[in-house]
């Protein structure tokens, strides 16, 4: 891979990685790192990939795996994540409450719901991103989108 | 159900930020340079001809541990070139040029992107030198003996490469302190660009 290769690469994933990262990690300078490492991770492995696709997906598993790794780091442990001060601003209200409500759910629903609902991949590929059963991901999707709907109805009727 | 759209509407306003783009680029760069030759095959280095077409195979002679690189030219400006090997690192070299050259009884150093006449020098002193600035590395021009026959020296502080015009004059176009013997005629050196 090339330089310019690599400059095309990092504007054509490092937002999509950015916001599967930050969904699963809510902090805007875990989840900047997350991106740096996966796409670096991608320049020093030289893998050729069968189609964009495939390239897509791989960088979305390497993220994954990097934000457990950051997850699971006993300095993240111990400290809990600052509150995001750049959180993005929002055009309407529903935005900035689906946003809100999003963000409240467990990080890997939170991670899922993105790659279903942003990324358009199915649950099939969703799976094999984050390394988990069809089934599983099935249930974090129901689960999740449940709690969406009791959480956006309650802030709805206030 | 989520409203797809509004999601997506939402969470395109996550971005990352300029600063953690370019700040990847230069990690990037970082481990790009810490792949560039090893020490000992950089400074014994030369290719030979290069055009912009032309794939160049550079051999390191006098060392086992380093095999055949294949590198293809993807930039040139002159005097910066830009290789790539065949797993797509990129090694950065700045090109000496072409030598000498004798036309209607004038010696024509070309080299470092200018060409000079040096007829006098050697006529006069038997010997031309010149010392260029290469990207804040030392590139010494020698040229010695007279204009039918004459060697150009160049070095730097990772090589010295050696020429003599004409070039059957000599047993290969080109040797390097390192040990290096060209199996091609010499018509441009290439060094390594310094970190």
């Amino acid at each position: 891979m090339t330089e310019e290769q690599f400059r095309e690469t990092v504007d054509q994933y490092g937002d999509m990685i950015f916001r599967l990262a930050y969904s699963y990690l809510k902090n805007r300078a875990d989840a900047e790192d997350v991106m740096q490492e996966t796409l670096l991770k991608r320049y020093v492995e030289q893998k050729s990939f069968d189609s964009p696709e495939h390239e897509k997906n791989w960088l979305l598993r390497v993220a994954v795996n990097e934000c457990r790794k950051l997850l699971r780091s006993p300095w993240r442990r111990r400290t809990e994540p600052l509150e995001d001060a750049e959180a993005p601003s929002f055009d309407s209200p529903a935005q900035s409450e689906l946003f809100r409500q999003v963000m409240a759910l467990p990080p890997k629903y939170r991670a899922a719901i993105y790659l279903y609902y942003y990324e358009d991949y199915p649950v099939r590929d969703i799976a094999a991103a984050m390394g988990a059963n069809p089934s599983t991901v099935q249930t974090w999707l129901m689960r999740a989108r449940g709690q969406l709907q009791v959480k956006l109805k309650e802030a709805e009727s206030l | 159900m989520i409203d797809q759209k509004l999601y997506q509407e939402t969470f395109s306003r996550l971005c990352a930020s300029d600063e953690a783009k370019k700040e990847v680029l230069l990690k990037m760069q970082e481990k790009s340079n810490k792949k560039r030759l090893p020490k000992v095959l950089r400074g014994i280095l030369i290719a030979a001809a290069l055009t912009a077409a032309l794939a160049v195979t550079v051999s390191a002679a006098n060392t086992n541990m380093l095999e055949d690189i294949l590198l293809t030219l993807v930039f040139s400006d002159g005097i910066h070139e830009r290789m790539v090997d065949e797993e797509g690192n990129e090694y950065n070299f700045i090109s000496i040029g072409g030598g000498t050259e004798v036309r209607d009884g004038r010696v024509i150093f070309s080299g470092m992107g200018e060409e000079l006449d040096i007829t006098d020098a050697l006529e006069a002193d038997g010997v031309f030198t010149k010392t260029y600035d290469a990207d804040g590395m030392e590139v010494v021009v020698t040229i010695t003996g007279t204009v039918e026959e004459h060697t150009l020296e160049i070095v730097t502080p990772e090589a010295t490469i050696t020429q003599a015009y004409p070039a059957n004059k000599s047993p290969a176009a080109a040797d390097v302190d390192a040990g290096l013997v060209s199996a091609e005629p010499m018509e441009g050196a290439c060094i390594p660009a310094g970190e």
